[in-house]
């Protein structure tokens, strides 16, 4: 395999709030030293509930958000120092898709201005053949030509996210960073869109960042599944081993979690006490600690926070992680 | 932006009230432009003075208390006050517009600046200080007195257009324009500016009412438009010794700024719903 | 005996200029005291109107159709007015929401709103009241409840937030609890918790629980029954453990299918082609056939009648032979 088109190290992004007047500001520490890799025509799963910081992690990588610290280089251009120029160009090749179908599209452009947008800005083809190219963009994530002419409240949710992937796809990027996708789609038209994303992966050699909260969705395309909670990747692996073997005990928890639609295979379900804690006052060990169930837990998860290290083949960052266990019923 | 100007008022036209409003404000329009031309003068005031007479087959809406023809004074006030009323909302509008998404796409520093400016203006009532720099500068021009009301009256508006731009920001087809390297000029024009031009709509009707209530107010206190140019402050001005005696020397001044704002803001509310692209 | 509600023939309409639509058009259903019964169906099905026609509280200018009925033990809830119609809201049927967020009023105290919801359907002292609150929120599973009833919304996580929408819920004491996709907006941690407590809860009062959701994984094994619901109709009902081996209507075949699975082969999905019709224009016959890769003759034209199709399974479709009940 080939060297990797995305390496991201030590990506940390914190958010000031409530800097009132006469309080002191807190700091919510959204990500916290984040380090992944994704290689050419590899999609890399970014698995973790809401505030576990994948969609402020996702952004941080393409700046949207600017990091506070950490690096970010994509086929060995260092995205973070990049000036202006550099970046218009690195944004030709870096894209990403929203989860919202309602907010991502500007209500008050048509659909072909939207698709054409990437393709004007970075002069891709001259204004006659503008037109031609967004109907074949169109075309690829299976909308007819005439939709270029209507307005996005015209179509659903589904259609909308399919004109949402046909704007990234304009710049033709080589990679795209995917922010929960499907989640807001329904269970037949999330399978539509998924299909559609595995179809142009392998058209177009793309790779992906599919950041999601769901491990049922994420086993069906991604390669490697890094599991984020409160910050930081707690597990990361291949897909199978992740999901097979989770070393984890959240990745076990959010595992069990996942809803079956089968009753006749039900598995041990594991119902996490309590919430993560508050994301501006840090524990001092592990973010976990406080809803753990590993039967190994001592008092050294509690003060001593667990860096992510090798466990087998994957990554894990528990103390305990060597120890097998049954999942307790 | 949505479709043309042409598209929008045909929608807006479309909408039972916003059709009254455009036929209120059309025929005042053609009142002040055509009035003045074909009514007599409005300042001349006639020899054998027969003072206020009420409305006749000679004077429609009856004369002022100089005996001077309220219809043709109406007319020449339209002109005045709605002229007044459009350049200064236009300017408040432009300044207000501007400084409003520069601070919410600016953010950072230059946002706080704008912001406590604006706070500090918005702590001072207009009316104070219009009169100040009013009692500085006597007989001031129209054009001045344009310029000094639309400066001074932007600052709510560049609150409001700051604070659609501040939740649009983070809105995704703002963010992908942003991912696939739109610059801020590409995003003010193509994003930000056609998305705030509602709320920029409606505080547009709304200062519109303002301002011509407020060149009323200056001309009632003597310091706004001079006699003898009417201006429908200027005429309610005027009829503040003879509405006892003569009461229709106050109610059409006074009905017609009443119905110029209701007609303004019928029309936004219909531009507005015609601006949405979901409506159509 | 008589279940304890029973719907007959509901049908929604709405108004409009280019005629009336239907988005809840012929649904019939009834539902045991105790028992566990789920309304599953994707968005643009009609489920949540139903779920809201059963308290009345259709958005203007939508109305119920003449014809339609809904008995709570006998009761026509439909020709109920005032202070009869306020007893069956928040009383007998109670209702969770999906966003907790904004089913709550931030400038109030989340113990305020339990309490409001205590003394609207009986009269108590405040003492009593208070006690009353504090029991609702500790059995919602609510730590500290004496304390968290002071907080509010905005101080309590998501998850939290459900709790006490829950509570509020079940201060009227409701034989029926009806909740609308109640953990859609929370994480799936927080989802297995809050589904774990509406069972236990259920058991333990002895209530029928009405759940309506558009995921039928968190169906299984945790409700009796299913029905489930495509284009303003319910198409299939069958109790959950036959639903899920032996689906019978070909919606349902598909909606299993095309959902992803921990288990069973990886890559593409089985999906479903086209989108959900709209309620202004239904499909002539079975309202599935254009997306039905199975359609016969009779599908187009025809509506199809209802068929057993296995023990306590019905479903609408021309392609079931029949088998005896």
């Amino acid at each position: 395999m080939s060297g990797p088109l995305l390496e991201v190290a030590d990506l940390v992004k914190h958010f000031p709030q409530g800097h009132g007047l006469f309080r002191p500001g807190r700091t919510v520490h959204a990500v916290n030293g984040v380090s992944l890799t994704v290689a050419p025509k590899e999609t890399l799963a970014l698995v973790g509930e809401s505030g576990s910081g994948k969609t402020t992690a996702g952004r941080a990588v393409l700046r949207l958000v600017e990091p506070d610290a950490g690096t970010v280089r994509f086929d060995g251009v260092d995205v973070l120092a990049a000036d202006r120029r550099a970046m218009k160009a690195l944004r030709r090749r870096m894209q990403i898709v929203f989860q919202d179908p309602y907010g991502s599209l500007d209500p008050r452009m048509t659909v072909g201005a939207s698709v054409a947008e990437g393709i004007e800005i970075h002069r891709l083809a001259p204004k006659p053949e503008i037109r031609a190219r967004v109907e074949r963009l169109l075309g690829e994530v299976g909308l007819e030509p005439a939709a270029a002419d209507k307005y996005p409240h015209q179509f659903s949710g589904g259609q909308r996210q399919r004109i949402g992937i046909a704007r990234a796809l304009g710049v033709d990027p080589a990679f795209v960073v995917l922010d929960e996708p499907v989640s807001a789609l329904d269970v037949s038209v999330q399978a539509q869109v998924l299909n559609l994303l595995l179809d142009l992966q392998r058209d177009r050699g793309l790779s992906y960042l599919f950041i999601a909260h769901d491990l049922a969705v994420v086993r069906q395309v991604a390669h490697r599944i890094a599991v984020m909670y409160y910050g930081r990747i707690v597990e990361q692996g291949g897909r199978d081993e992740v999901l097979e073997r989770p070393r984890h005990p959240y990745t076990r928890a959010l595992l069990s979690a996942v809803p079956e639609p089968d009753p006749a295979a039900q598995r041990v379900r594991i119902v996490l006490p309590g919430d993560p804690p508050s994301p501006t006052s840090p524990p001092p060990g592990c973010p976990f600690a406080s809803r753990c169930f590993h039967p190994a837990r001592d008092g050294r998860c509690a003060a001593e926070r667990p860096e992510l290290r090798p466990v087998g083949p994957s990554l894990v960052a528990c103390h305990h992680a060597e120890s097998t266990w049954e999942t307790p019923r | 932006m949505i479709g043309s100007l042409r598209g929008t008022l045909t929608a807006a036209w479309r909408n039972p009230s916003g059709r009254s409003g455009l036929v209120v404000l059309g025929a005042l329009i053609a009142f002040a432009l055509v009035g003045p031309i074909v009514l007599p003068d409005p300042t001349r005031i006639p020899e054998l003075g027969q003072g206020a007479t009420g409305p006749s087959l000679s004077h429609w809406f009856g004369t002022d208390h100089f005996g001077r023809d309220l219809l043709a004074r109406l007319a020449t006030g339209a002109r005045i006050s709605l002229a007044i009323a459009a350049i200064a909302v236009a300017l408040s509008l432009s300044i207000g517009t501007a400084v409003g998404i520069i601070a919410g796409s600016f953010g950072g520093a230059v946002d706080r600046i704008l912001m406590r400016i604006v706070d500090a203006a918005l702590a001072l009532p207009r009316l104070f200080i219009l009169l100040l720099l009013l009692a500085v500068w006597e007989r001031i021009p129209i054009p001045a007195l344009v310029a000094v009301i639309g400066a001074t009256g932007w600052f709510g508006t560049s609150r409001l257009v700051r604070g659609e731009v501040l939740r649009l920001k983070h809105e995704g087809f703002v963010q992908a324009a942003v991912a696939l390297g739109a610059g801020r000029t590409r995003t003010i024009f193509r994003h930000l500016l056609p998305n705030v031009a509602g709320v920029i709509l409606v505080s547009a009707t709304l200062s519109m009412g303002d301002v011509i209530l407020l060149e009323a107010g200056l001309s009632y206190l003597g310091v706004g438009i001079q006699p003898p140019t009417p201006s429908w402050g200027v005429m309610v001005f005027d009829a503040r010794n003879s509405f006892t005696t003569a009461p229709w020397t106050l109610f059409f001044p006074g009905a017609l700024v009443v119905v110029t704002v209701l007609a303004t803001g019928l029309v936004s509310d219909a531009l507005r719903a015609a601006f949405d692209p979901r409506s159509a | 005996m008589t279940p304890l509600l029973t719907v007959d023939n509901l049908r929604v309409t709405f108004p409009r200029a280019a005629g009336p639509s239907t988005p809840v058009d012929g649904v019939s259903f009834a539902i045991d005291r105790g028992e566990r019964v789920a309304l599953v169906g994707e968005s643009g099905s009609g489920k949540s109107l139903t779920c809201l026609a059963l308290l009345r509280l259709i958005p203007n200018p939508g109305v119920i159709a003449p014809g339609s009925s809904i008995r709570l033990d006998g009761t026509e809830v439909l020709s109920l007015e005032g202070e009869a119609l306020r007893a069956i809201r928040g009383g007998r049927i109670g209702l969770v929401f999906q966003d907790p967020m904004t089913s709550l009023n931030p400038v109030l105290t989340v113990g305020y709103q339990v309490r409001e919801a205590v003394t609207a359907h009986r009269n108590m002292s405040r003492a009593e009241a208070r006690d009353r609150t504090i029991a609702l929120l500790d059995e919602v599973g609510i730590p500290d409840p004496a304390e968290r009833a002071d907080a509010y919304p905005h101080q309590l996580s998501g998850g939290l937030r459900q709790r006490v929408m829950i509570a509020i819920a079940l201060a009227g004491e409701p034989d029926l609890l009806v909740a609308d996709e109640p953990t859609t907006a929370l994480d799936v941690t927080i989802q297995a918790q809050i589904l774990e407590l509406l069972d236990r809860i259920r058991a333990r009062r002895n209530m029928a629980v009405l759940l309506i959701t558009h995921d039928l994984g968190v169906v299984a094994g945790r409700t009796d029954r299913v029905m489930v619901m495509y284009a303003g109709q319910i198409i299939e009902t069958a109790p959950t453990a036959r639903l899920f081996a032996a689906p019978a209507h070909p919606y349902t075949q598909a909606l299993l299918q095309s959902m992803p699975r921990l288990t069973g082969p990886v890559g593409r999905l089985v999906s479903i082609g086209g989108s959900v019709p709209d309620p202004t224009a239904w499909p002539t016959g079975c309202r599935f056939h254009p997306r039905c890769d199975r359609r016969i003759t009779p599908c187009a034209g025809e509506v199809p009648p209802w068929r057993a199709a296995g023990p306590g399974q019905e479903a609408r479709c021309w392609l079931i032979e029949g088998v005896a009940p």
